[in-house]
């Protein structure tokens, strides 16, 4: 067995340009989403998104999923006409201006999923949106959020405490509170602990507004929630996202039907999943798929890959995205 | 009842003195809750005999007439029938199990006999029911001096004029039907308040802000004759504006909730939030955070601003048990922990963030248009080609509302305007500019062109030259 070569190679870290992991996370969604056909078939399903200039999630879900009713948000509006140029399809709907103001103004009477994947960290204005869609959202609908989850620095000449003060003091002005939950101290705001910090920021938002809006409600018709999925990712910086599925009390049993721990990335909430596709050559890759999805892959450490990275590639290989150069004129 | 009258030695004597239970009773009432409650008993009877709520023909009358001490509310609201007031009308307090009116205001059972207590000392109420009549007088200084200290449960009691009618076969008319209080030798304080005619004014303005939903659905209540209207109670009524509205019937407390805009006066002030409960105005117009206004979660919202005083909102909470809807004991604010209330509120949050954002378009649309950096104000000029019109009659029609947001036309882009302008500024003589301002208007044909800014012979001036010279 090979011994863990130091330090690590720069051809295992990540390739910033095409953002492997956010690929496959794009494809995993294709899988959850076809499950809420139990819901609505799944092509009746409105999609709303920031499309940018790329809108790939736009071509994947309706090319996938066929979903046809398309809305993206633009903040951007200088460049509106090379936004509008860009439009993979007719069917997507362009909408300039700030997702705060616009997602309010938007009718909420379809079956929707939506995908806020902001490129900065979590702040009041992306709580005001997941509480927005939560206050919106019928039995069936989806929400998810991406944030940047990156933790703070610490300064090893600085006091512990007045790190957190500063700290603290810091990410209540980020997301705009008078006061943070107790439970998070300093010590939550920084390195990986962010994300975990965001996530329950992000569950306490829905879990909030839904209480407060089954206040009038039978026990059936109040809207629960359930976060599939827990990611962090990092394609450069450290991402979250974040993944909640509303349903009706009395539609408790669909949600059974749609078999979502079926899918081994829907784990509970306590534990983020990680979607990390190791980087592998070509003939690793047809090496290691000879030997999925059965348990052979382990004969892949003789070839040099490391337990992890044979993990990793088990677990996300049917999502992982395949880069080739190609030249266009 | 004398056999109550035992000489058992275990009994310890816990009865009130009427005295100290009427000064505790009426302690904190004002003289405009005393008349309030009287009102809402009226209301109350409305309701009763009209559960569709449409009061069409209905009135309650209340006459002040300071001169000849005399306070009198007389309605055709249906009447108390007698049973009623035997049992449970002049009760203070309600019994365990006592069933109220559906929807009505009444919690506690005792707002008419504080208000009678706390106006005068002599009251008279006369009420005729479907097959019932009465009449009662009540000199308070001498019920209060017949106390019974053996038997207390005899003096705590009222009686009937002699004449009383009851199950009478043929049914009295729906004229005939209806409630009279006349309360005389009025206290001094309460005759000082009636002599000022700006506390009057005061109190049928408070009146008139209470029963606004009741007055819209057609109860007419008159103040010494005057009749009190509902015009707070409007919203803009034009195909261009679709009011935001929500409801949730199914449950024990049905709810409505309005939002949209109104007003076309500039800055008035009647801008905010109006929430009724069992068609009472429990709070209104109103700016705080009690109806969201500057309230950091769940989204933000602006404090109230002088710029916001085209906002309305309404709702409406009807409950067939009044202790089900979330206001106070006092029923003079609301319970903002109440779960009911919660949800309402939530949803007065998301619908208020999409009149507020219009209203801020607006804003900025006038601010660009005064800097010329947009040649035209869309949004003002939708508010100032529509009409306003009664609450009732803008939501009957599905057509200018929708579920949860308020629709308003799109706001010229302001920051990008198309075409770009430029902005010229130049100074002249002012001799030579009155000149050309005298030329220009003389010149002018259109009878509605007599005086010409600055700005505008500016803009003559260079399009006179780009006319001749360039096209």
């Amino acid at each position: 067995m090979a011994k863990p070569p130091k330090p690590i190679p720069s051809f295992q870290q990540f390739d910033y340009r095409i953002r492997t992991n956010k690929s496959a996370e794009r494809r995993i969604f294709v899988e959850v989403f076809r499950r809420l056909s139990f819901f609505e078939p799944i092509e009746n399903y409105r999609y709303i998104g920031f499309g940018s200039t790329t809108f790939i999630d736009f071509i994947q879900f309706h090319k996938t999923l066929n979903i046809r009713d398309m809305i993206s948000i633009e903040k951007n509006s200088d460049y509106q006409p090379r936004f509008e140029f860009n439009k993979p399809f007719d069917c997507v709907e362009l909408i300039f201006g700030e997702s705060n103001e616009e997602l309010p103004k938007l009718a909420w009477d379809k079956h929707t999923v939506a995908w806020l994947d902001y490129d900065g960290v979590l702040t009041g204005k992306v709580l005001e949106d997941i509480t927005t869609v939560s206050m919106n959202a019928n039995s069936g609908y989806m929400l998810i959020v991406t944030v940047n989850a990156k933790g703070y620095k610490s300064n090893p000449d600085e006091a512990y405490t007045e790190v957190e003060v500063r700290q603290k003091k810091q990410f209540k002005k980020q997301i705009d509170v008078e006061e943070l939950p107790e439970n998070i101290r300093g010590t939550n705001l920084v390195g990986d602990q962010m994300a975990f910090t965001c996530q329950q920021l992000i569950l306490d938002c829905v879990e909030d507004t839904l209480r407060n809006r089954n206040g009038m409600k039978s026990t059936q018709n109040k809207i629960r929630f359930k976060a599939l999925l827990n990611f962090i990712y990092k394609d450069g910086a450290r991402m979250l996202t974040v993944g909640v599925l509303f349903y009706r009390e009395g539609d408790k049993n669909v949600v059974n039907e749609c078999k979502f721990e079926n899918l081994d990335y829907v784990k509970e909430p306590e534990e983020l999943v990680e979607i990390k596709v190791p980087v592998v050559t070509p003939k690793e890759r047809q090496f290691l798929n000879e030997r999925l999805p059965t348990g052979k892959s382990n004969e892949a450490l003789e070839i040099g890959l490391l337990p992890e990275e044979i993990n990793s590639y088990s677990r996300f290989y049917r999502y992982s995205p395949y880069f080739a150069e190609i030249e266009l004129s | 009842m004398s056999k109550k009258k035992t000489n058992d030695q275990s009994i310890i004597k816990a009865y009130p003195s009427k005295d100290l239970f009427i000064s505790i009773l009426t302690r904190d009432v004002t003289i405009r809750d005393a008349i309030g409650d009287l009102l809402d008993n009226s209301v109350d009877g409305a309701l009763r005999l009209r559960p569709d709520r449409n009061y069409e023909g209905l009135f309650v009358h209340i006459e002040i007439d300071a001169e000849n001490e005399i306070f009198k509310i007389e309605d055709n609201c249906g009447g108390l029938p007698i049973d009623e007031a035997r049992e449970n009308a002049f009760r203070f307090g309600r019994l365990a199990g006592f069933e109220g009116t559906e929807g009505s205001v009444g919690v506690f059972g005792i707002g008419m006999k504080r208000a009678l207590f706390r106006l005068g000392n002599n009251f008279i109420v006369k009420s005729t029911a479907v097959n019932s009549s009465f009449s009662m007088q009540v000199d308070v200084e001498n019920w209060k001096n017949d106390e019974n200290d053996d038997d207390a449960s005899s003096s705590w009691q009222f009686n009937f004029d002699e004449g009383y009618i009851e199950n009478r076969k043929e049914e009295f008319s729906l004229e005939e039907r209806g409630t009279t209080i006349v309360v005389s030798e009025l206290h001094t304080g309460v005759l000082e308040t009636f002599r000022m005619k700006s506390e009057i004014s005061k109190l049928r303005f408070e009146l008139k802000r209470e029963h606004l939903n009741s007055i819209d659905k057609g109860l007419e209540i008159k103040v010494n004759g005057v009749t009190l209207d509902s015009t707070e109670l409007e919203l803009i009524f034009s195909k261009d504006f679709k009011t935001a509205y929500w409801e949730e019937l199914d449950g024990k407390v049905k709810a409505k909730i309005y939002a949209g805009i109104s007003e076309k006066e500039e800055h008035g002030d009647n801008g905010g939030w109006y929430v009724f409960c069992n068609d009472r105005l429990v709070i209104g117009p109103d700016q705080t955070q009690a109806t969201g206004w500057g309230v950091k979660t769940p989204i933000r919202i602006p404090h109230y601003h002088p710029q916001y005083y085209r906002f309305r909102g309404y709702v409406f909470l009807e409950a067939q048990d009044p202790t089900d809807l979330p206001w106070n004991t006092a029923k003079t604010g609301l319970d903002k922990d109440h779960p009911v209330y919660r949800t309402v509120l939530l949803k007065m949050i998301q619908m208020m963030r999409t009149v507020i954002n219009f209203l801020n378009q607006v804003h900025r649309e006038q601010r660009a248009y005064r800097g010329d950096k947009i040649l035209n104000t869309p949004s003002q000029d939708a508010i100032d080609s529509a009409k306003i019109a009664r609450l009732s009659k803008v939501v009957k029609d599905p057509d200018n509302i929708t579920l949860d947001r308020f629709i308003a036309p799109e706001p010229a882009k302001v920051g990008k305007p198309s075409p770009t302008i430029v902005v010229i500024k130049y100074s002249v003589l002012e001799s030579r500019f009155l000149l050309v301002k005298d030329y220009w208007e003389q010149s002018e044909t259109e009878t509605d062109m007599k005086t010409l800014k600055p700005k505008e012979i500016g803009e003559m001036v260079f399009n006179y030259f780009y006319e001749r010279e360039i096209e």
